[in-house]
């Protein structure tokens, strides 16, 4: 039970964190004219691509003792901040960040500039207009970030293996509690977290795909 | 009340110079005009404050002098303090709030009493479309409520960027209606930006030219674009393949139809008997309206065949030919294909008739 709570704390705190993140980011790549634009992407695009053992690796490197994760974690007396919860959260962040940044992108490409812009012509300020304008006309792209964003993030397993070590209630996540469970044979024990997982997935994706449809019929996508 | 306004905005490696004062004497229209592509929305851009251009823009009324972009002084003031309201091409309405709460979004952010939200509500007959959808509206009643929303965030300057330029034609006669009651209901100047002639000729009070020599720098009354329109020298020579004939009423009515006189020839309109009866008039007529003919036909539906002289001949990118004759000391266009021209044989300073099929507009002058 431990390992699935601290996975649901784990995806959450991501998700939160990342859409924060993820919305200048994402309006910066949807519509700046920005020379250097490509690169941005490319870069966080990257753990798409990476092995998730290459990305979990330099993680590993830079959250160390000689890292500049070790230097913040003696802030408060640590040597350092991998094999900690914070690790894992930073881990995280980076690992799911394309799964946020892509379909907030689309979201704000599809709406443009134009709709904040008349907003601000009748007098509405930039809180204003983000508040009342951006953020409801990019529900269904925000609930598609957060919900991939948060279900990438229960299914890590490379990047916490190499970061998190396997340490019951701080990083024992349950994609890695299944692999133990698998590796002693606890067949029952495995089937039963895995069964889990996969609910909670196929819950998630359908609310993606049913929203999706309906922002398509009220126009909004 | 008057703008002024002295700054050049680059992006990339377009530059717009404008040095301009545009001075409403009453509350009134003023029609800038220019082809697409010369800058008009940037122009506009800029004094709203969408983009941020190098130089000064001043808004003065009876009160109090609004300084909105002072670059030297590093004052610029943003979009939305500024008092300024913009009703865009394409509606741009708010897709995600219907009829109403689109309305109320303008409202609500500028102070405005219940008295102003009915009036502007029965004005411009939304009362039944208050619970819509904005997807459901057509594309006329979508740009009455896009010009109610503006109306109701109460600007002090109305800037309204091609209004009617996606509407098709029933519609733009609709909207057009509540355009022109702008400066009398609600008291406001307006900034009007098309490329169309016809527009210009039914809305402007004063017309301020854009074009890629002088930038923004020329204030017409449209009685003088007219003579614009017609020399060759200058480069909205043609814009719109229409031309502009000036006739003299002789106050004369037979069968149903008024005579006009362009010098000494005699063009019969239809006019409405009880309308005031101006002593000269101001006609459009489309270059496509216009026929041409080696003698005056008698057998035909055609009310009007004037008699002129060829004076320019000029093919067009797509293979037509635009024919410019001169009428007393006027100037008319046609608009021919490449086969009449040769099976008329079209030559310069050749007589021809100019069939004229209807005339676009009339205005009183």
């Amino acid at each position: 039970m431990d390992a699935l709570l601290l996975t649901l704390k784990l995806a959450f705190f991501s998700t939160v964190i990342l859409i924060i993140i993820a919305t200048p980011l994402a309006w910066f790549l949807a519509h700046s004219r920005f020379k250097g634009k490509f690169l941005v992407e490319a870069i966080i695009a990257l753990p798409l691509v990476l092995p998730p053992t290459v990305l979990g690796f330099y993680l590993l490197i830079a959250l160390g003792p000689d890292g500049p994760g070790g230097f913040i974690a003696q802030l408060w007396g640590d040597r350092t901040l991998a094999f900690s919860f914070t690790g894992l959260l930073i881990g995280s962040i980076i690992y799911s960040l394309p799964f946020v940044v892509q379909p907030l992108q689309n979201g704000f490409s599809l709406i443009g500039k134009k709709p904040l812009e008349v907003a601000y012509t009748l007098n509405a300020s930039f809180y204003d207009a983000w508040r009342t304008i951006i953020f409801p006309l990019a529900k269904p792209a925000y609930i598609s970030a957060a919900t991939l964003g948060f279900a990438h993030t229960l299914g890590e397993f490379g990047v916490v293996l190499m970061i998190g070590g396997n340490i019951p209630g701080e990083t024992q996540v349950i994609s890695i509690k299944i692999f133990e469970q698998v590796e002693a044979l606890q067949y029952n024990d495995a089937h039963m977290l895995s069964a889990i997982l996969l609910g909670l997935s196929f819950m998630m994706l359908t609310a993606i795909y049913a929203t999706r449809k309906s922002a398509n019929k009220t126009g909004m996508l | 009340m008057n703008l002024e306004l002295g700054f050049e905005l680059k992006k990339g490696h377009f530059v717009l110079q404008a040095n301009i004062r545009i001075d409403w004497q009453q509350p009134s229209t003023h029609v800038i005009f220019g082809k697409s592509g010369i800058g008009k929305s940037h122009l506009l851009r800029s004094i709203c404050g969408l983009e941020n251009p190098n130089g000064v823009i001043t808004w003065q009324d009876d009160h109090h002098l609004d300084q909105w972009l002072e670059s030297e002084r590093r004052i610029s003031i943003p979009c939305h303090l500024r008092p300024v309201t913009m009703v865009f091409q394409d509606n741009q309405l708010f897709t995600h709030l219907n009829v109403e709460q689109n309305l109320r979004f303008a409202f609500d952010r500028a102070h405005a009493s219940e008295q102003d939200w009915q009036h502007c509500i029965e004005a411009l007959k939304l009362t039944k479309l208050l619970d819509h959808q904005v997807q459901q509206l057509s594309g006329g009643q979508a740009q009455r409520v896009a010009l109610a929303r503006a109306i109701l965030s109460k600007p002090k300057l109305l800037i309204l960027d091609e209004p009617l330029a996606s509407l098709d034609w029933q519609s733009k006669h609709d909207v057009m209606r509540y355009i022109k009651q702008l400066n009398h209901e609600w008291q406001l100047p307006v900034l009007y930006v098309t490329h169309d002639v016809n527009e210009v000729l039914t809305l402007a009070d004063q017309v301020i030219m854009l074009d890629e020599q002088n930038g923004v720098s020329l204030v017409h009354s449209p009685r003088s674009l007219i003579d614009v329109l017609q020399d060759e020298r200058h480069p909205f020579y043609g814009l719109g393949k229409s031309s502009i004939l000036i006739a003299d009423n002789n106050q004369q009515y037979q069968d149903g139809l008024y005579h006009c006189k362009i010098g000494e020839q005699i063009m019969r309109l239809p006019m409405n008997p009880n309308h005031r009866k101006p002593s000269q008039l101001r006609l459009c007529i489309a270059a496509s309206d216009v026929s041409l003919a080696l003698s005056a036909a008698t057998d035909s539906s055609i009310v009007n065949i004037l008699q002129g002289k060829v004076s320019r001949i000029e093919q067009t990118e797509t293979g037509q030919y635009l024919i410019q004759l001169k009428i007393e000391d006027q100037y008319l266009l046609s608009e021919i294909s490449q086969y009449s021209f040769e099976r008329l044989n079209i030559k310069m300073w050749q007589p021809l008739y100019a069939q004229i099929k209807g005339v676009a507009l009339q205005q009183a002058l």
